[in-house]
């Protein structure tokens, strides 16, 4: 069976189709055609080796790294970045993200876009984690300015402002 | 990343056929190793094709029956981490699993990937961007940088060969040079001389007259002095020649199938003695007295005492070699007779007549070949009181140096080549100033002066060069600048060429040489083969005996009809490549004592045989050469522990072995083409007590510098059976089989534990930086045989 000449993505709820050859190469990883070719800069390259986990996106329901995944692989799939959390139609941003500045959790800021689609992957599938439970799902975003324990708390409180919100 | 094409494979067949079809593929599942190398481009080979397989249905399975557990290769490290059967059952491989990287990691990583990804060693793993790519010893290169250099996280059992080592692809004869080493450092001098003679009939003479081209690569040499290879060959060679009986052995049978050797120098006495070996009939002949043709008759008894040559082709005789000597070939017998009367034929006659160079007065001088050949047949006459030598080659060396010691006053050697461009070897050019030959480099043979009929001396001219610009001979002079010497002898040796009438019509030949088979020795008539000087020119006694050699095999096998393919039946696991590690710091290398320049004789040998404990410390500074990368893959650990089996299909179809052997071969066992599809894990009885520890700096995306794995069986309190795995401590997993032995049939206290944890460190040789990983594996191992209640888990 041939392969198809041209992937189906979506991106945030946009439709893309993109030419192989053309718009995405087979080498391109998913935080390339995210970044390079589509224009979605939220999604952030920093190790580009899997090791930090800064350009995690959420892919079909699963965090998963967007630099160690190749876009071709990626066919009638449906992406989340962090541009796809605030509302479309208002603007406003997403409880996880609203909580991240009210916590000030985070320092220079580029590992969080990555944290954040790490723990709405989390919260999509288990929407009352532990805490424990969120340090584990947070194991792979590692963050230079040691924002932890503020994520941590503004991920707690953002699980609360859900539960009475 | 470098582009690459994609191919989605639909099924495990499809992706078999794919990765037959493109050399250059590489197989992609989780992706999350493999891109990595790929971005750093730390392999020489960049895939040209990326076969995902991911697109394969149903390969991602976790179920059990009643033969175990089993997993497809594409299962998700962290659906397996989860699956509520390996929770409960198999637990060590969902802990394995679940400390493997990062959450993300394991959500994309499958299990296949996890058995399948590349060793760790930041050598081997340096990205291209930094500096370019490092190019070590696993990567086909000469040197594992990590013996002597930084590594903390590396092999503390030893290495894994993974190629020849640098001293066997450098020796014509591709002498097993470290196996053998490694068997003399263990005491096994019969074993390693076993080693020697598989490749080398002759080592004791060897020992003595090789260049050794192992020396001139061995990967000491970068790091202080390169081992004295010669020295341990020539002791090891008089121990075989003190054994001979024993160690050459005459065939148990006789094929009845005959052979005829013409010539019985290095390249004649190699084909005769392992043809031989191998059943047939072989009947050595040579023109001269005695056998052994320039080791008899040209090299001088001080460098090669004639005793060894005797002895050494004395114990080819007594393995039923036969030889006919004072059998000149073109006249006692022809090569039609040999034809005729043999079923296969070797021509090994070497390189004999002098090469004329065309030089007015030629005629008055002597040859240097035969010069030497005098005197190694007792004509001990002084060839003048002033020699001149024309030769830069090792020949020439020892015509000068026997001059010397034939009693002439002044000797002077003179040649063609500049200082750093004459042919003989360092050492030898050594022993010529130090014995007071005057070298007269860059100077050409013009004129030979004469008065009354005798030699008065030569006129030199200036040679500018030698080679040129390809390589080849062409010499140019400047014959404004002359000179003079006074000599009334000169002796030219400046080359040998062969002597070919007994082969006109017959053999094809090239510029005086019998055109052969490279790989064979064949010559254009069938069954006729030839090797050594008459079929390359004049070269070192190991080119001649590898040739003889191929020859030897060839011929065998010609003679033997196609041999059946050897079977392979359970491999053995391959031991880990041990060195001394005190020689791991800076020492020298072995100076054999040679008798004082005043009491050098012709006769007796200048390097007196140097003793056992010498031979010792200079083989125990051989590095064994080999990769001393870590295994990375715990899963790899755990599956061994629960005495696993993996599946795998390729071309010739499936396979389906112990992860223990899996691991056996580098990296693993995976023939080219061939992908893993299953996980099988044996049922565990309810007695069994298993166990996954890792020891790591960070809790999250390190690797393991330790890890270990443990499957206990305890019934009535006794430890009925064990296996303990070990990772991250060598090339591949290791099982510590000794500190099993320790716990089988015994009640498991804190005593036992120590003990066996003791054993499991026993054979550990480290590195010089990563001895810590010896204590932490000690540890490791312990705690993982103590029950949880006692490490209060």
């Amino acid at each position: 069976m041939p392969d198809s000449t041209s992937i189906n993505l979506v991106v945030n709820g946009t439709p893309y189709e993109l030419l192989i050859g053309k718009d995405v190469l087979p080498s391109d990883t998913l935080a390339q055609t995210l970044r390079d070719t589509l224009g979605y800069l939220g999604t952030k390259i920093a190790c580009d080796r899997g090791a930090c986990g800064a350009c995690t996106v959420i892919l079909n329901g699963q965090a998963v790294l967007s630099c160690t995944t190749l876009t071709v692989e990626c066919d009638g799939m449906s992406v989340t970045t962090i541009e796809g959390l605030e509302d479309p139609k208002t603007g406003q941003l997403h409880p996880l993200q609203q909580a991240f500045i009210d916590h000030t959790a985070f320092q220079c800021g580029f590992c969080t876009p990555g944290i954040i689609m790490t723990t709405k992957a989390l919260l999509d599938k288990n929407p009352n984690p532990s805490e424990d439970e969120i340090k584990e799902a947070l194991a792979g975003n590692y963050c230079r300015c040691i924002s932890h324990y503020e994520v941590l708390k503004a991920i707690m409180a953002a699980i609360r402002g859900q539960k009475h919100g | 990343m470098k582009p690459f094409k994609h191919v989605n494979a639909r099924t495990i067949d499809e992706a078999v056929r794919l990765l037959e079809d493109n050399s250059k593929a590489k197989l992609i599942a989780g992706g999350t190793d493999l891109l990595g190398v790929l971005k750093d481009r730390i392999l020489p080979d960049y895939p040209e094709t990326v076969i995902n397989i991911k697109t394969v249905p149903d390969l991602d399975y976790i179920k059990e029956d009643v033969s175990g557990l089993k997993i497809g290769a594409l299962a998700k490290l962290e659906d397996i981490a989860r699956s509520p059967v390996v929770r409960e059952k198999y637990t060590i491989l969902g802990e394995a699993a679940e400390a493997v990287a990062t959450p993300q990691i394991r959500r994309m990583g499958t299990i296949g990937g996890n058995l399948c990804q590349d060793v760790r060693c930041w050598y081997y793993r340096s990205p291209n961007q930094i500096g370019g790519r490092i190019n070590c010893y696993l990567k086909g290169d000469k040197e594992c940088y990590a013996l002597t250099g930084e590594n903390q996280y590396h092999s503390i059992f030893g290495g894994l060969r993974v190629t020849d080592t640098p001293c066997q692809s450098a020796c014509p004869g591709g002498v097993a040079i470290s196996s053998y080493l490694s068997k003399f450092r263990k005491g096994d001098l019969r074993e390693a001389a076993m080693i020697l003679l598989e490749s080398n009939p002759i080592p004791s003479i060897t020992g003595r007259v090789c260049p050794h081209f192992c020396e001139q690569v061995c990967n000491r040499g970068s790091f202080d002095e390169p081992v004295s290879v010669r020295d341990i060959e020539r002791f090891i060679g008089d121990y075989i020649l003190e054994n001979a009986n024993e160690l050459i052995r005459a065939p148990e049978a006789d094929t009845g199938k005959s052979v005829a050797v013409v010539g019985s120098g290095p390249a004649g006495l190699s084909t005769a003695c392992y043809l031989r070996m191998a059943g047939h009939r072989v009947t050595v002949f040579d023109k001269m007295e005695e056998a052994g043709g320039l080791l008899t008759y040209v090299i001088p008894a001080y460098r090669l005492p004639k005793d060894i040559v005797r002895r050494s082709i004395k114990a080819i005789e007594n393995i039923g070699v036969e030889f006919k000597l004072k059998v000149d070939i073109g006249k006692d017998i022809t090569l039609d007779n040999l034809k005729e009367n043999f079923d296969r034929v070797f021509i090994a006659t070497g390189a004999w007549n002098p090469l004329s160079i065309g030089l007015d007065g030629e005629e008055s001088t002597m040859f240097g070949m035969e010069f030497l050949a005098n005197i190694l047949r007792g004509i001990r006459q002084t060839p003048g009181k002033k020699v001149l030598v024309i030769g830069g080659g090792n020949a020439a060396i020892d015509a000068a140096i026997s001059s010397l010691r034939l009693g002439a006053e002044e000797v002077t050697m003179a040649c063609l080549e500049c200082m750093e461009e004459m042919p003989a070897l360092p050492w030898e050019i050594e022993q010529a100033i130090e014995e007071n030959v005057k070298l007269m480099p860059s100077w050409g043979p013009h004129k030979v002066l004469k008065s009354n009929g005798k030699v008065t001396g030569m006129e030199l001219i200036r040679c500018t060069s030698v080679y040129d610009k390809e390589g080849l001979f062409a010499p140019c002079y400047d014959e404004t600048v002359k000179e003079t010497v006074e000599a009334d002898c000169i002796i030219m040796a400046v080359g040998y060429v062969t002597d070919l009438k007994f082969a006109e019509g017959a053999l094809e030949t090239r510029d005086g040489l019998i055109i052969t088979d490279t790989e064979t020795q064949a010559t254009n008539v069938p069954g006729i083969f030839a090797g050594g000087a008459v079929a390359h020119g004049p070269a070192t006694v190991i080119e001649a005996i590898a040739a003889g050699k191929r020859a030897a095999f060839a011929m065998d096998a010609s003679l033997k009809g196609p041999r059946a393919a050897d079977k392979e039946d359970g491999r053995a696991i391959e031991p880990f490549l041990k060195f001394n590690t005190n020689y791991l710091k800076k020492t020298s290398k072995l100076k054999a004592s040679k008798i004082p320049v005043s009491e050098r004789t012709l006769d007796i040998e200048d390097t007196p045989s140097s003793d056992l404990s010498e031979i010792e410390t200079e083989a125990n500074r051989c590095f064994n050469c080999g990769c001393l990368s870590v295994n990375a893959s715990d899963i790899g650990v755990v599956l061994m522990a629960l005495n696993a089996m993996v599946n795998l299909v390729g071309a010739k179809g499936i396979r389906t072995i112990p992860v223990a052997e899996f691991f056996n071969s580098f990296r693993n066992i995976l023939e080219e083409g061939e992908i893993v599809t299953e996980i099988q894990v044996p049922p565990l009885s309810s007695d069994v007590r298993q166990t996954f520890v890792k020891f790591r700096l960070r809790e999250s995306i390190d690797f393991a510098l330790v890890s270990v794995a443990s499957v206990i069986t305890i019934k009535d309190g006794i430890c009925q059976d064990a296996r303990i795995v070990l990772g991250a401590v060598a090339p591949r997993p290791v099982q510590a089989t000794d500190a099993e032995k320790v716990l089988i049939g015994r009640a498991i206290d804190d005593g036992q534990a120590a003990t066996a944890a003791q054993a499991a460190v026993e054979d550990a040789i480290p590195l010089g930086k990563n001895s810590y990983k010896v204590n932490i594996a000690k540890e490791m191992v312990r705690r993982a045989i103590l029950p949880p209640e006692v490490m209060g888990k």
